[in-house]
């Protein structure tokens, strides 16, 4: 075991870990923080995005040994004062949920392209969110939702 | 948790080179195989020697006329996300935006595709057709370097020994008139391994407007990302006509030798091949006279 001092959402999270778990499990398992979802746990399905230094990554085959000296952002960290983040309004209020376990992945993975890339077309949302897999929605209740968070026309 | 009897994280080259001679471990950098592999247990490892923190093994630099120098461990999405790589590099642009997803090209590593030794390797033929050379250090011996078409030695299998390291890779700057093409066929449009895959150079003359030089690398079709120097032979000497460039890309699916599996069958990648080696080729061509 190892100690880790963690900075996660501004906070700083101390914590034994062994440097090969992964930092889904830390997350969930030691730091309670479960908003991030177990999908495969094979890196396929994106359910357990998160931000490592602002990029979208997947923290169920990132090594917690790998997060020293980064910062890490979950779905936790994007409400401001309470309020949900507008990603979140507009996936809640447009159908962009329905079971709703990719949904925190499909949030991180919107909120790091409208970090680099404000206004982004729907082939670039679409090709941003390729990497989160909804077996509920169809995807196009979703691109319309991130439409809306990015103040872009929706089709 | 995993077996695993030790985690390594070397400072330096010398101290991973000691750590993988001693027969200690597995060198990893994104760990988008590796890791997973563990965890299928299809794959068991004494530890695990973590390559990021190496000196430069992330880096990756370019300047007019010297080509493209990469640091084994720089990940995928870092040259994706650069105009001075996917505005000279094609090939290797349009094959590293279909791998995985955005979300692993972060954590994916350019020397890990490599060493993984997939058939499939999506990084595999547009490295070849560029003709790629990889860096590595060995028993004491310094640095060698092969090209990558050298590099694999079968399904999974590189030649570097356990205890050898990816250091880097080189590609050298394209030369003028000179154009080339990655495509892949997958059933989905991302997080999918190619069913087959093709990567087409060609570098024009000058005056005359015929094939100077023609490489063409399949993926997912044999052992090994290969060439297909029949069809390339082909067109060397000859205007780059449609018809030309289709009886290349016959001969490359009668050149070839795929397997069938959960993919496709072998007669299904055969006539992938043919489509895509034309394909790519009329990029390519395309792009060698703008």
């Amino acid at each position: 075991m190892e100690h880790y001092s963690l900075k996660i959402n501004g906070n700083v999270y101390e914590t034994d870990a062994e440097p090969f778990e992964s930092l889904l499990d830390v997350l969930r398992e030691k730091l309670r923080l479960t908003g991030s979802k177990k999908g495969c746990d094979e890196g396929e399905c994106g359910s357990c995005t998160v931000l490592l230094d602002g990029k979208p990554v997947l923290s169920c085959i990132l090594l917690v040994s790998d997060v020293r000296e980064k910062e890490v952002l979950t779905i936790e960290g994007l409400p401001q004062g309470g309020e949900p983040h507008p990603i979140q309004v507009e996936m809640t209020e447009r159908g962009g949920i329905q079971c709703g376990y990719c949904t925190p992945g499909i949030i991180m993975s919107a909120y790091a392209l409208l970090q680099e890339n404000p206004r982004p077309s729907e082939d670039e949302i679409r090709f941003a969110i390729a990497g989160n897999i909804c077996r509920c929605t169809g995807y196009n209740k979703i691109v319309e939702a991130l439409q809306a968070a990015a103040g872009t026309p929706i089709r | 948790m995993l077996g695993l009897e030790g985690y390594y994280e070397p400072a330096s080259i010398d101290e991973a080179l000691d750590i993988l001679r001693r027969g200690n471990g597995k060198p990893f950098a994104g760990g988008t195989d590796v890791i997973i592999n563990l965890r299928r247990r299809t794959v068991t490892y004494k530890g695990l020697v973590n390559i990021k923190r190496l000196p430069g093994i992330a880096d990756w630099s370019t300047k007019p006329g010297e080509g493209l120098h990469i640091g084994a461990a720089t990940p995928f999405r870092d040259l994706e996300t650069s105009p001075s790589v996917t505005q000279r590099y094609s090939a290797l642009a349009e094959a590293i935006r279909v791998i995985g997803s955005v979300q692993l090209r972060n954590m994916a590593t350019i020397g890990g595709n490599l060493c993984n030794a997939s058939p499939a390797a999506d990084s595999a033929p547009a490295l070849i057709v560029s003709k790629a050379t990889v860096a590595f250090t060995g028993n004491g011996e310094g640095t060698r370097s092969c090209l990558v078409e050298q590099f694999f030695s079968g399904p999974g299998r590189c030649i570097l020994n356990p205890d050898e390291l990816l250091l880097s890779l080189d590609i050298p700057e394209p030369e003028s008139n000179t154009g080339d093409c990655f495509q892949r066929f997958t059933p989905r449009g991302a997080l999918d391994i190619a069913v087959v895959s093709a990567a087409s150079r060609v570098t024009l003359d000058r005056s005359s407007g015929r094939v100077q030089e023609a490489v063409i690398a399949l993926g997912a079709v044999a052992p090994t990302p290969v060439r297909a120097g029949k069809a390339e032979e082909v067109l060397v000497g000859h205007e780059p006509t449609p018809d030309l460039m289709a009886q290349a890309a016959k001969i490359a699916k009668e050149e070839c030798n795929p397997i069938g599996d959960i993919r496709g069958s072998a007669s299904y990648r055969q006539a992938l091949v043919e489509v895509l080696v034309r394909r790519t080729l009329e990029q390519a061509v395309e792009r060698a006279r703008t």
